[in-house]
């Protein structure tokens, strides 16, 4: 209702005309649209008429009547229909579907208003930002007008400079990526970061603000801007979804961003992806996006544009994440509960970002509920989570959300055959987020996340992995222009796997990768046109690559410690943000990277052009600790344009180099746990890739229907491939079994987007190619004769539907259905008879391709009542995974078996798999 | 790592097992025809040298003999030994002398005038065989008796192993036979046991192999060498394995190692691309074509291990063989027995001492030498 009203002032300032009349209506109105029937109304008379025709579509007026006033005539027109009406005394007329309107406000509104306006001059004002125990306005009314800063400064002329922060108003929480722009010129504008935190440098005078962000009601605000000052403003949820009183005209977030190859998912988006047990999953909806694609459905590992797993870098509240996948990779290890929104960065890196080829996935946690405690919890056939939030003081100053997610899948491995009934899988993982406002200029959030997994295969041989994971960050505005962020954390991940079946060959195998980072950045919203970014980082590393030791007194496993590794990775990045015009504008920043590779360390070097192997060795050196063994350094740019061509269309362009110091080693197709991480060193170059992009961007239907086409071409190189019969684990010179890899990637992302309405989703067509080519003299073997060949995932066709319907408030279903080739694959040319058996015999790498990948998925959301004053909200997911019951191939491999060479289909999935979530909120 | 790995990969595996299907050979056809070496340079005992060539994926041949090729021996020190062929592309030598500190090369001609080169390999003496046991297997991916080898090398040396064995097993007709039908008429069987008792044997088929270099000294422990499932025939009565003990170089043993990740360790999540195989001979007049196979050289040891049934009991062998009782009509029998559909078992006498009816079962179930043979091994 309030929403309905706030919406009557918008409608007010436009549709002020016409005179108090009583006209009479007469005539015969039969078999008429709605649509008809106004017209002819509105011709008769100097009404004017509100609805939204979509409501109408089956309505038909057939009266008759003969003098009458329109009250009367409309009583008749809508008589045993769910349709009311109301007439204000300007002559508007608002017909609606279920609810009705009062034209009239509350008795004493306006008073109230005026009340307030009385007193707001002293609260707005906030000229002197140092002065803390002043309270920054919250700007929660749209009709009113806001005074910022002191009248005094009122006839300089000059700019000045708004800030503030959005929150939402029932939990208090940030909320980043909110679109604020002018009304009087929308093409000033900004989007708040990640803390919501938002600068406007305007010239001093009057505006009016529109507020917009997905999931809120859109809003706008009214500011007398007299001197630098801030603003607060808190959005409503966007809870009812009334079509004819919604103002979606400037949702251009798309077309708007210079931007490309940005993707931004929100939980709810996520929630809508149907996955395999029904837990929403942050990296299973990621891999929906156009652009992004697995080698198949039990990987986490993800390929971003043709980017290698390794090239991605996935950040948790600026905490990096080594492994983000549980139990085999059927979960990501981010709990649902707890994320709040993804951004997957695919071209257009912001340059405070580096160190990864490929991609940024920023994965955002939610803030706790500034205000009361509430908490959520869900409970799936394999893993059940919780989650809690609240403030930590009582001035909601300060907020802490906790999270947890541990699984009960054990009764799965019960169902393998009774072999393996001993075996025991697990996982949890646990992740604290709390924020501080210590005064208006300082805010400090703290971030830990710890996740384990254990898998154990008949009590012999014990598998476990962990991330842990710790950030601080201080926010600091110097003032309304310049504001801080600076973050340190400590990043770690190890594995683990020992076996004692055999107690003379019982051992231990352990690796572990480490990082302390430390950075800032910097935001200097210089003015309306300019954005500057910069800052500095560095990331020490401190790898421990193997280490096989005896386990029990029996073993006579001889301990093999491969030695530490460390290195420097810093940084410095300098950017700018420039709105050349309404329609132009660019972003160009250089990113400087240096990386040290540090001693103690022995270190071999290899004749020039010869084969890398032990034989080529030309000299050993010893370097004790803190010896730079060997730098690198190098430039990246980043680089984008975009030119609107109209408000709601534009054609973007980029250019993104990227280098990346720290390599995983794995040659097996997916990302396995046992994968181990590398840092570049004298015989391991830095990998390098750079990329240029091309874009157009329209918008239909009041931006409510988003379209966007991509074109990339990509290079890398250095990118690590390995030898026939290379050595991953425990190899004391792993430099001999890698060699360097070129690859090239191409193509084409169409997208078109529904945001708004019943019906939402969206449906993403990628072709694209990835190729490498192995021609390094060092490798002393060349695949494919030194040619191109496809790489694993490159899956030319690829086409995803995703969608939800609203049926009801209280119902809704997802779907998607997704296509796309098969992935290569080496399959074998001819048979031989060797040891015994039948043998096959490969030839050239990935020339054959594993049939294509077709899947459809449906998820349904069931609510609870939605009674506010109750203690608890619950709803149920019950959905299908692969409706179809496709066995999409996985692979496909030939193996000799007794002596003959069978050929096998190996799929995921062969079944439906239905899955059922409960979740609760309170 | 690969082994650790494979634990891992193993239980993906079966985890989704239930959607593995068959999936056709590719009808590819690329008449590659390369040759294959396969053989042992043996200073202990017979050696054998094996020629054949690649065929397309589903020919029906089962191997490709290459025939009429010159295959020599040659030492460092000019020592050359011509080995002798047959028609099974086999090339055999009945002893090598080959001296210890010497290193040999395998030299072919084929017939097409093609001549191949292996490199030199060292002659490397297999440690003694310490034991050979086994032990009731429960849990794992097979349930039955999985047998083991042991050994050492006190001169800590070796550290590369491969093993082949010989498997023979000695088990009976679920049914004897006390008649014969020959001439259209039912006869008493003269000597019954030679259709009764009977022995089987097979060889090994896929890759062994064990590796002590991780380990502070060169001792293989438990090395398991295969399953003989639960129930399975082969323990019906005794059961023989004779396991052959190679010493290999490091080099050899990563070819192997490769033969078996590309061709046996196939079929987990995480399956690498198919390696490379360098093999340690190359085509000398044409030095790009590609040549499969690795030799080595070496002495053997072998051991010999002796499981009876009555070790293993219970063990629920079910031969899964039923009979048929035919009335002892001429034309019935004729019938029955006439074309060995059935073979004669026993009589079922009449009231008055006259047969009534002969009992017979199809031959597998009667007469041994159908599946195995009745020469009994001469270690028997």
């Amino acid at each position: 209702m309030r929403y309905i009203i706030l919406c009557l002032f918008s409608l007010f300032c436009f549709a002020l005309y016409g005179q108090q009349s009583a006209s009479l209506i007469s005539g015969e109105f039969s078999n008429l649209t709605m649509e008809q029937f106004v017209r002819q109304i509105e011709n008769k008379t100097n009404y004017h008429f509100y609805y939204d025709p979509g409501q109408f579509d089956s309505l038909q007026i057939n009266i008759s009547v003969k003098e009458q006033p329109l009250q009367k005539v409309l009583e008749l027109a809508f008589a045993n229909s769910a349709f009311h009406f109301a007439i204000d005394r300007y002559n508007n007329v608002f017909v609606t579907k279920d609810k009705s309107i009062h034209t009239d406000l509350p008795l004493g509104f306006f008073n109230k208003i005026g009340d307030q306006k009385d007193s707001s001059d002293n609260n707005t004002t906030d000229a002197d930002l140092s002065a803390n125990n002043k309270n920054v306005t919250t700007a929660s009314l749209e009709n009113k007008l806001y005074e910022i800063g002191s009248k005094s400064n009122e006839n300089k002329p000059g700019n000045a400079t708004l800030a503030g922060y959005i929150r939402d108003d029932k939990t208090g929480e940030p909320l980043p990526g909110v679109s604020i722009q002018l009304e009087e010129n929308p093409s000033v504008g900004i989007a708040t970061d990640q803390f919501g935190f938002f600068s406007l440098t305007l010239p001093k005078g009057k505006y009016t603000l529109n507020i917009q962000s997905r999931g809120k009601l859109d809003t706008r605000r009214h500011i007398m801007l007299y001197s630098d000052g801030k603003l607060n403003i808190e959005l409503h949820d966007h809870i009812i979804s009334l079509r004819e009183v919604v103002i979606s005209s400037r949702k251009t977030a798309n077309v708007r961003n210079v931007q490309l190859g940005v993707e931004r998912l929100n939980i709810e988006n996520i929630k809508q992806v149907p996955t395999v047990f029904g837990e929403a999953d942050v990296l299973k909806a990621i891999l929906t996006l156009p652009g992004v694609k697995s080698v198949g459905e039990a990987s986490t590992g993800f390929n971003v544009r043709g980017g290698a797993t390794d090239q991605n870098l996935i950040q948790f509240n600026g905490t990096t994440i080594y492994n983000p996948s549980h139990f085999f990779g059927f979960f990501s290890a981010f709990n649902p509960e707890i994320v709040k929104d993804v951004q997957l960065y695919k071209s257009s890196i912001p340059a405070k970002y580096g160190g990864r080829l490929s991609s940024v996935l920023d994965v955002t946690s939610r803030e706790g509920n500034k205000k009361e405690f509430t908490g959520s919890a869900g409970i799936g056939p394999v893993t059940s989570r919780f989650n809690i939030e609240g403030p930590i003081f009582k001035d909601s100053s300060s907020s802490f959300v906790f999270g947890g997610r541990a699984t009960y899948a054990n009764w799965l491995l019960k169902l393998l055959p009774h072999q393996y009934e001993k075996s025991k899988a697990s996982f949890y993982d646990f992740t604290l987020h709390t924020t501080h406002d210590l005064n208006k200029k300082n805010s400090i959030y703290l971030t830990a996340y710890v996740s384990n997994d254990h898998f154990n295969l008949n009590n012999d041989t014990a598998y476990g992995y962990n991330n842990i994971n710790g950030s601080l960050q201080w926010k600091h505005t110097f003032n309304n222009k310049l504001n801080s962020l600076v973050t340190t954390g400590y990043d770690f991940y190890q594995y683990n796997i020992s076996s004692d079946a055999n107690k003379l060959n019982a051992y231990k195998l352990k690796f572990n990768i480490g990082q302390a980072n430390l950075k800032t950045d910097f935001n200097y919203y210089m003015n309306s046109k300019h954005l500057i970014e910069f800052g500095i980082s560095s990331i020490y590393y401190k790898l421990n690559p193997g280490s096989y030791q005896p386990l029990g007194s029996a073993s006579l496993v001889r301990p093999d410690v491969i030695p530490s590794e460390q290195g420097l990775e810093s940084a410095v990045y300098l950017g700018d943000r420039y709105s050349i015009t309404q329609a132009f504008s660019v972003t160009y920043a250089v990113r400087y990277s240096y990386f040290q590779f540090f001693g103690p360390q022995t270190v071999y070097t290899y004749a020039q052009g010869l084969p890398r192997e032990e034989a080529n060795r030309t000299s050993t050196k010893e370097f004790n600790k803190a010896d730079v063994i060997k730098k690198y350094s190098g430039p990246e740019y980043r680089f984008a344009v975009r030119y609107a061509i109209t408000p709601d269309f534009s054609i973007k362009a980029g250019y993104n180099s990227l280098r990346q110091y720290i390599h995983m080693l794995s040659n097996t197709t997916a990302i396995a746990p046992t994968d181990i991480w590398k840092l570049s060193d004298m015989n391991i170059k830095p990998q390098e890739g750079d990329q240029v992009s091309f874009g157009l961007y329209k918008n239909f239907k009041s931006n409510t229907i988003e379209t966007s086409v991509e074109v990339y071409y990509k290079r890398m190189k250095h990118y690590l491939d390995y030898k026939s019969g290379a050595i991953l684990v425990l190899n004391h010179n792993i430099e001999t079994d890698v060699v360097n890899t070129k690859g090239k990637a191409y193509g084409l992302e169409v997208t078109i987007r529904k945001t708004a309405g019943k019906l939402n989703g969206w449906i993403g067509y990628t072709y694209s190619r990835t190729l490498l080519k192995l021609d390094d003299p060092i490798a002393g073997e060349q695949i494919n004769g030194g040619m191109y060949y496809p790489s694993n995932y490159d899956k030319p066709h690829d086409l995803t539907i995703a969608g939800n319907i609203k049926i009801s408030h209280r119902f809704s279903i997802s779907g998607n259905i997704v296509y796309s080739t098969g992935r290569p694959i080496t399959l074998p040319v001819a048979r031989y008879y060797y040891a015994g058996a039948q043998r096959v015999y490969y030839s050239e790498r990935n020339a054959f391709r594993i049939p294509d990948n077709f899947r459809m998925d449906m998820s349904m959301n069931i609510e609870g009542n939605h009674k506010v004053h109750q203690k608890t909200h619950n709803s149920w997911t019950i959905g299908l995974y692969n409706m179809t019951a496709r066995k999409n191939p996985y692979s496909i491999y030939f193996i000799t078996e007794n002596g003959v060479i069978k050929g096998y289909k190996l799929s995921i999935f062969g079944a439906i798999i239905p899955f059922v979530n409960f979740n609760i909120r309170f | 790592m690969k082994k650790r790995l494979m634990l891992y990969g193993i239980l993906l595996t079966i985890l989704i097992a239930g959607c593995r299907d068959m999936y056709d050979i590719p009808n590819e056809v690329k008449n590659l025809n390369l040759l294959v070496i396969e053989g042992f340079l043996n200073s202990n005992g017979p050696t054998s040298i094996k020629l054949s060539r690649t065929v397309n994926l589903r020919d029906t041949a089962q191997i490709k003999p290459e025939i009429n090729a010159i295959v020599k021996v040659e030492g460092e020190n000019s020592t050359s030994y011509t080995l002798t062929g047959n028609a099974k592309g086999e090339y055999n030598y009945p002893f090598l002398p080959l001296i210890d500190n010497i290193k040999y090369r395998l030299r072919i001609k084929t017939a097409t005038g093609k001549e191949y080169l292996s490199d030199f390999v060292p002659v490397q003496k297999s440690p003694a065989i310490d034991s050979v046991n086994w032990q009731r297997k429960e849990s794992g991916l097979e349930t039955g008796i999985q047998i083991y080898v042991n050994t050492h090398d006190p001169q800590n040396q070796t550290k590369y192993y491969r093993w082949e064995y010989d498997e023979t097993w000695e088990f009976h007709s679920p049914f004897s036979s006390s008649f014969e039908y020959r001439n259209d008429s039912m006869l008493p069987r003269t000597d019954p046991i030679k259709i009764f008792i009977c022995w089987k044997s097979e060889s090994s088929t896929s890759v062994l192999l064990g590796s002590s270099a991780k380990l502070s000294q060169d001792v293989i422990s438990l090395a398991p060498i295969t399953v003989i499932p639960s129930g399975s025939i082969k323990i019906t009565v005794r059961y023989s394995i004779l396991i052959k003990q190679y010493a290999l170089t490091k080099e050899a043993y990563n070819y192997w190692e490769i033969l078996k990740k590309n061709t046996e360790q196939v079929g987990t999540l995480f399956d690498p691309q198919p390696s490379h195989l360098f093999a340690n001979i190359h085509c000398v007049t044409s030095p790009d074509e590609e040549v499969l196979g690795y030799i080595s050289a070496g002495s053997t040891s072998e051991k010999r291990l002796f499981i009876t049934r009555n070790e293993v009991e219970p063990w629920n062998y079910f031969h899964g063989c039923i009979t048929d009782t035919i009335a002892n009509k001429p034309a019935f029998l004729k019938a029955a027995f006439g074309s060995k559909i059935l073979v004669p078992t026993e009589a079922i006498y009449g009231p008055f001492g006259s047969i009534a009816a002969y009992v017979g079962a199809i031959e597998p179930c009667v007469d041994c030498t159908t599946i195995g043979t009745n020469v009994k091994p001469s270690f028997w």
